[in-house]
C-alpha cells in the first residue's frame, strides 16, 4: 500500500476516465475493495476522444503532477473508434512535450476495461509511485504560465 | 433573484449538496460532518451562491427519495449534488427524483465518493479530505450546467426486414402484429434463402396479414434514424417505391466461398462437383441426388473445410452439416458409398456427438487427412501416416466456407456501418449489444452476422426482435440523448473534421452556408468531434470545457 | 520533364508567361507578389488586366502574407487563377485545401526552387534595393544570403512539391518545367523552346547541404530554451496577440478556440490562480496558447516563418513549430502539403499502431 501520509508528498493525479470502460473499471476496483491511494481524481468523461489534449495541457499547467487518460481497449471502444482518434492525439502531445523538453512522463494513457478493476488499482498505484519519484510538478507554484 | 445596489439583478443559486452516508459504507469511513463543515467553511468563494447542505441514511430509499424531493421543493433548490455512490447505480434514481419536482434533471449531478472514495481509500482523514474535493469539483461544475429538455418523438414501429431467409421470416413473424407493420424484403423471386431446407415460418409469413412481402427487391436508400427510417426500395423490374419504419433488421444471409479459390481444388462445369449447399437442396426437393445423364452415383465423396484456410476461419456448421448430409444419403440410398474427407472435425454443443454416431452408423465411410486436393473427379488424399492416395469418385461434395453475401459491403455503406475483419456486419458491442449495430435503429441477423447456425440464425432473429419490441412500443414515443453537440454557426469554419472523425453521421455538411450541422437525433454524445474542432465552434451539452475545467481546477486546489 | 529554357531571366519569363495567361483568358487573375515602382512597397496582389504585369515581381524574396493563406477563399470563387507561389506558401495552401478551405480546381500553381525570404524589417528599413541583387546573385551559386528568415535558411523543402509548373534557376540559365497536363495545356502557344529537362540536382544537393546545416544550428539554439523554464522564459515575453497564428497559413479557423468561450477566463480562475501561486500573469495562458496549437496544427506546419516575422516582441515561434511540427508529422511519416489527397494525420488511424501508447 502506498498510500502513506508520511512520504514526501501526495501527488494529484488529474484522471479522465471514459464512462464505459475506464470509469467502470474505477467503480469495480471500488467493489472489490482495491486500495488505492488518493491521488487520483477522477473526471468522468463520456468517451476518451471527448478529452482534447488541450485539458491535459491544461491539467498539466494548472499544477497536476500527472494527468492519467484511461480510455476502453483498442477495438472496445463504445462509440466505434473514439479511442483510436485519442491514441493518436495523444501520441501527438507526447511528441510536442518531449520535443519542448517537458516532462511527458507526467502524461499518460492507459486503457482499462469494465471488467479490470485490479488493473486500475494496478495502473494508479504503480503511476503515483512514478509520479512521487518525479516530484511536484513545477508548474504548481510557477506564475508565469 | 436579487436586486443589488446599482439597481443589476443577478441570480441567486441555491445548491443543494446532500451526502448519503450508504450506511456505513461512506458514513463508516469519511467524516460527513467533516466534509459538511470544510465546504460551508469556504461557502464565501462562490457568488451569489447559497449552499444548503445536509446528510442523509439511505438517500436512494423510499424515504429517502421523499426526503430529497422535499428539501429541494422546500428549500427552492436550483441545483443538486447527491455525494453518493456510483452515477451507475443511482444517477437516474436522482435525476427521477428532480423530475417530480420543478428542478431541471440536468441541474444536478451524482457525486461518487463511495466506489471512488470511501471503499478505495484506506485512510479515513485521506478518504475525507478527498471526498470533500470530489464534491467541491461537482459543485463547481453544476452550477455551470443547463436546464435540458427532453423532446420525445413520435416514433413509426413498423419494421423493414432486408432478406427472407431462415431468420428474415424468423424476425418478421416475432415483430408483425395489429400494431405494428413489417415489410420484408427478399433479393429473389422465392423466400427461403440459403438454409437449404423449407423452414415452417415460409408459410406462416405469406399468410401473415400484417407481413408485406416484396421479392425480387432490394433496399436502395435509407436516410432517418431510429423510429423515423425512410427507406427506398428497387425493384427488379426497375419500380421505385418508398416506405416508412422505425427499424431495420438485415437479414441478408451469406454465400459460399469458391471451392477453387485455394487452387488446389480444380474441376470444370461438366465435372460431378456441388456444393453442400446445392447438394442440400436438391436432396431436399427431390429427395435423392442423381448425376446429370439421370443415374444413381455410386460413390459420393463430401469434402469438408474447403476455404478453411483461405477465409482464415472455420465456419463452425458445414461439418455438422456434411455428416447429416452423408448420413441421410446413405439412408435414402442405401447402395450409394459415401466417403467423408476431413482434416478437423468441428462439431461444438450437445448434438454434436449424435451426428458422427449417426454417420457412422449408416456406414458413412471417415477418412482424416492432412490435406486434400481435387483435380477433375480425382481426389488426391494426403493421409496421417504420411502415404497419399488417389480416389476417383462418382461425385464430390465440397463443404465450402460461409463468406459474407455480395450485398453487404454496399449495404453497410448505405447504412453507415462497419464490417468486420472478415468482411461480415459487425455489431456494436460483443459483449453488451451483439445484435444492435453502430446505427441505432438498424440490427443484424443470421449468417449477415458470420457463420452460424439455422438455429443461431433464429436466435439472433428473435435478438433482433426483442430489441425492436422494447425500444419502439407502438404510441411510445422515444427520448434522443438530450447531451449531444451543438454547433455554434458563428464559430464554424466547415473545415469538416467533425465529420471525418464522427462514426454516426450525425453531423453533415451545409456547404451552401459553409459550416457543419448537427442532427441532434442521432448524435450519441461521445464528444470526439468536439475534440477534434480547433474552433471551439462545437459543444458536447455538459462537457463543454468550462464545465470540465471547473471541475479539474477546483480538485486540484 | 518537358521543359521550357526562358531566354530572360525567370522573373521577366514568368511575367510574360503571366500576361499571356491573362491576354489568352486561359485565367481570369493572377496572383503574385507586385512591387509599386515609385515607392518600392511590395505586396501580394490579384492582377485581372495584363498591364498591370509591370508592376508583378513573382520571385521577390519577400512573404508580405503566406499567400496559400491569401489564395484560399479566392480559389473557390469559381474563376480561374494562376498563382506564383513560393512552395511553402503551396504546402500550406494544401494543407488548406484538406480542411476544405481552397480547391485546386480552378488553380494553375507556378513555384520555383526558393532561396529563401528577407524577414519584413529588411522591407520596412527599405534594404530591399541593396538586399535582392545579392540575393539573386547568391541563390544562382546556390549558396545562402545573408539576412534571410531564420526558418527559410533552415529550409530543406525548397523544391516545389506538387506545383504544375515549377522554374528552376541555375548557373545554365532557366527552366520552366511543366509538370501536369493542365501546364502543358495552358502554356500551349507560349514562345519558348521544349526541351526534355529536370531541376540541376547537383544545385539542388549543394543549396540542401548548407540548409541541413542550418537546420541543425536553429535546432540546436532552441534546446537552450528548453523545459518548463525554457518555456516561461520564452513566453514570459508573450503579449497574447495571437498575431502568429492569425498570419499562419494552417490556422484557418475564423475564429480561434482559445480566444472563444471555451477559454474565456473569469473571476473564479483569477482568484484561483492567485491562491494558487500568490500572483498572477496577465495575459494569462500565453504557454497554453502555444501548446494548444501545437496540438492542433504542428504536424501541419510548413515552416513558412510568418508567425516569427510579425512577432512583435521577437519570440521564435516558427523554429519552435518547425522543429516539433517535424516530429509530430514524423510520427506518422506525414509530410505536410506533400499531397492534397494525404489525409491530415488527426482525422484518421490504424487499428494497429503506437503500440508503446496506453
Amino acid at each position: 500500500m502506498i498510500s502513506d501520509k508520511h512520504d514526501d508528498f501526495t501527488p494529484r493525479i488529474t484522471s479522465f476516465l471514459c464512462k464505459w470502460c475506464s470509469y467502470t473499471g474505477a467503480d469495480l476496483a471500488g467493489t472489490n475493495r482495491l486500495q488505492y491511494p488518493t491521488s487520483i481524481i477522477p473526471i468522468q468523461v463520456m468517451c476518451s476522444s471527448r478529452v482534447d489534449p488541450v485539458f491535459l495541457i491544461k491539467a498539466f499547467l494548472s499544477g497536476s503532477d500527472g494527468v492519467l487518460m484511461g480510455g476502453c481497449h483498442p477495438g472496445d471502444c463504445h462509440y466505434e473508434t473514439g479511442n483510436y482518434h485519442t491514441r493518436r492525439r495523444f501520441a501527438i502531445l507526447k511528441e510536442i512535450f518531449d520535443s519542448l523538453g517537458l516532462e511527458s512522463d507526467r502524461l499518460k494513457l492507459s486503457w482499462i476495461s469494465a471488467s479490470e478493476g485490479p488493473k486500475f488499482a494496478q495502473v494508479s498505484n504503480e503511476y503515483t509511485e512514478q509520479i512521487r519519484k518525479m516530484g511536484k510538478n513545477p508548474t504548481r507554484k510557477s506564475v508565469f504560465l | 433573484m436579487s436586486e443589488t445596489g446599482t439597481g443589476k439583478t443577478e441570480m441567486t443559486a441555491r445548491v443543494g449538496v446532500y451526502l448519503c452516508e450508504c450506511g456505513p459504507n461512506i458514513a463508516g469511513k469519511i467524516d460527513l460532518d467533516k466534509v459538511m463543515a470544510d465546504i460551508l467553511s469556504e461557502s464565501d468563494r462562490y457568488r451569489n451562491v447559497e449552499l444548503v447542505i445536509r446528510r442523509y441514511g439511505f438517500l436512494c430509499s423510499g424515504p429517502g427519495k421523499q426526503y430529497l424531493e422535499d428539501e429541494i421543493k422546500e428549500n427552492g433548490l436550483t441545483h443538486l449534488v447527491v455525494a453518493a455512490c456510483s452515477p451507475r447505480d443511482h444517477d437516474s434514481t436522482f435525476m427521477g427524483v428532480c423530475a417530480r419536482t420543478d428542478l431541471n434533471p440536468y441541474l444536478y449531478r451524482i457525486v461518487n465518493i463511495r466506489e471512488q472514495c470511501s471503499w478505495v481509500i484506506t485512510d479515513p482523514e485521506e478518504a475525507t479530505e478527498r471526498a470533500a474535493t470530489y464534491i467541491r469539483g461537482s459543485i463547481s461544475r453544476v452550477l455551470r450546467q443547463s436546464s435540458l429538455f427532453e423532446k420525445p418523438l413520435e416514433i413509426n414501429p413498423d419494421a423493414v426486414v432486408i432478406g427472407g431467409g431462415a431468420a428474415g421470416m424468423e424476425a418478421a413473424l416475432a415483430l408483425s402484429s395489429d400494431l405494428r407493420r413489417v415489410f420484408l424484403v427478399e433479393k429473389s423471386a422465392s423466400l427461403g434463402g440459403g438454409c437449404g431446407i423449407t423452414m415452417p415460418q415460409e408459410k406462416a409469413v405469406i399468410e401473415d396479414p400484417n407481413v408485406d412481402i416484396y421479392l425480387e427487391t432490394q433496399m436502395s436508400s435509407v436516410i432517418g434514424f431510429l423510429g423515423n427510417f425512410e427507406i427506398g426500395l428497387k425493384s427488379a423490374d426497375g419500380k421505385d417505391e418508398e416506405i416508412t419504419a422505425g427499424a431495420i433488421i438485415l437479414a441478408i444471409g451469406s454465400d459460399y466461398s469458391d471451392p477453387q479459390e485455394s487452387g488446389r481444388i480444380s474441376f470444370s462445369e461438366s465435372d460431378e462437383v456441388h456444393i453442400l449447399a446445392e447438394a442440400e437442396r436438391t436432396l431436399e426437393a427431390a429427395g435423392d441426388l442423381k448425376l446429370r445423364d439421370g443415374t444413381m452415383p455410386e460413390t459420393i465423396a463430401v469434402v469438408h473445410c474447403v476455404g478453411r484456410e483461405e477465409q482464415g476461419y472455420c465456419s463452425g456448421v458445414c461439418c455438422s452439416s456434411s455428416l447429416k448430409l452423408a448420413a441421410a444419403i446413405r439412408r435414402l440410398s442405401p447402395e450409394t458409398a459415401v466417403t467423408s474427407v476431413y482434416r478437423d472435425l468441428c462439431l461444438p454443443g450437445a448434438d454434436g456427438e449424435n451426428v458422427l454416431r449417426m454417420a457412422r452408423e449408416s456406414g458413412v465411410e471417415l477418412i482424416r487427412t492432412k490435406g486434400t486436393s481435387l483435380s477433375g473427379m480425382e481426389l488426391d488424399l494426403e493421409k496421417m501416416d504420411g502415404t497419399s492416395e488417389k480416389r476417383s469418385f462418382d461425385m464430390i461434395i465440397p463443404a465450402a466456407a460461409i463468406v459474407p453475401a455480395a450485398d453487404t459491403v454496399s449495404l453497410a455503406e448505405m447504412l453507415r456501418i462497419p464490417l468486420d475483419e472478415h468482411g461480415f456486419f459487425k455489431e456494436a458491442h460483443r459483449m453488451t449489444d451483439p445484435a444492435g449495430t453502430t446505427t441505432e435503429g438498424v440490427f443484424i441477423a443470421g449468417t449477415a452476422h458470420g457463420p452460424m447456425s439455422v438455429m443461431s440464425s433464429m436466435r439472433f432473429a428473435r435478438a433482433c426482435a426483442g430489441q425492436v419490441l422494447t425500444r419502439l412500443v407502438p404510441g411510445e414515443r422515444i427520448v434522443p440523448e438530450v447531451k449531444v453537440t451543438e454547433i455554434l454557426e458563428a464559430y464554424c469554419t466547415g473545415c469538416g473534421n467533425c465529420l471525418d472523425v464522427c462514426v454516426y453521421g450525425a453531423i453533415y455538411a451545409d456547404t451552401d452556408r459553409g459550416i457543419s450541422v448537427v442532427n441532434e437525433a442521432v448524435c450519441r454524445g461521445c464528444g470526439n468531434c468536439f475534440a477534434s474542432c480547433p474552433s471551439g465552434a462545437l459543444r458536447t451539452r455538459h462537457f463543454t470545457n468550462e464545465q470540465i475545467f471547473r471541475e479539474v481546477d477546483e480538485a486540484l486546489r | 520533364m518537358n521543359s521550357i529554357v526562358m531566354k530572360q531571366d525567370a522573373s521577366t519569363a514568368i511575367r510574360e508567361l503571366l500576361a499571356y495567361l491573362l491576354s489568352s483568358s486561359r485565367v481570369d487573375a493572377v496572383l503574385t507578389m507586385r512591387q509599386v515602382p515609385e515607392t518600392g512597397s511590395c505586396d501580394l496582389g490579384l492582377i485581372t488586366d495584363p498591364s498591370g504585369m509591370v508592376e508583378a515581381e513573382p520571385f521577390l524574396p519577400v512573404m508580405t502574407a503566406n499567400a496559400g493563406q491569401a489564395l484560399s477563399s479566392i480559389s473557390m470563387s469559381g474563376k480561374r487563377i494562376a498563382a506564383v507561389l513560393k512552395p511553402c506558401e503551396l504546402r500550406g495552401f494544401t494543407e488548406r485545401v484538406k480542411r476544405e478551405q481552397g480547391s485546386f480546381d480552378n488553380l494553375l500553381t507556378i513555384s520555383s526552387i526558393c532561396g529563401g525570404v528577407f524577414p519584413l524589417e529588411k522591407v520596412i528599413s527599405g534594404d530591399l534595393e541593396k538586399l535582392v541583387p545579392r540575393y539573386i546573385e547568391k541563390t544562382a551559386r546556390a549558396e545562402a544570403p545573408r539576412g534571410l528568415r531564420e526558418t527559410c535558411k533552415a529550409c530543406e523543402e525548397f523544391v516545389p512539391m506538387n506545383a504544375d509548373i515549377s522554374v528552376s534557376v541555375t548557373e545554365h540559365g532557366s527552366l520552366m518545367h511543366l509538370h501536369s497536363d493542365r501546364a502543358e495545356e495552358y502554356t500551349e502557344g507560349f514562345e519558348g523552346e521544349r526541351i526534355e529537362a529536370r531541376a540541376d540536382q547537383s544545385h539542388i544537393d549543394r543549396m540542401m547541404k548548407s540548409r541541413s546545416a542550418a537546420k541543425g544550428k536553429l535546432f540546436q539554439s532552441l534546446e537552450k530554451s528548453s523545459g518548463l523554464d525554457g518555456l516561461v522564459d520564452l513566453f514570459g515575453k508573450c503579449v497574447g496577440c495571437h498575431g502568429c497564428s492569425r498570419v499562419c497559413p494552417i490556422c484557418y479557423c475564423q475564429h480561434c478556440d482559445f480566444e472563444s468561450i471555451n477559454f474565456d477566463y473569469n473571476q473564479p480562475y483569477f482568484q484561483e490562480s492567485l491562491e494558487a501561486r500568490g500572483a498572477l500573469r496577465l495575459p494569462p495562458d500565453t504557454i497554453l496558447f502555444q501548446l494548444g496549437r501545437l496540438t492542433h496544427m504542428s504536424f501541419s506546419c510548413v515552416g513558412c516563418g510568418m508567425c516569427s516575422d510579425v512577432c512583435p516582441v521577437s519570440i521564435p515561434v516558427a523554429g519552435i513549430f518547425k522543429k516539433t511540427g517535424e516530429r509530430t508529422a514524423g510520427l506518422f511519416d506525414y509530410v505536410p502539403g506533400r499531397d492534397s489527397e494525404e489525409p491530415i494525420p488527426v482525422m484518421v488511424f490504424k487499428e494497429e499502431e503506437l503500440g508503446d501508447i496506453g
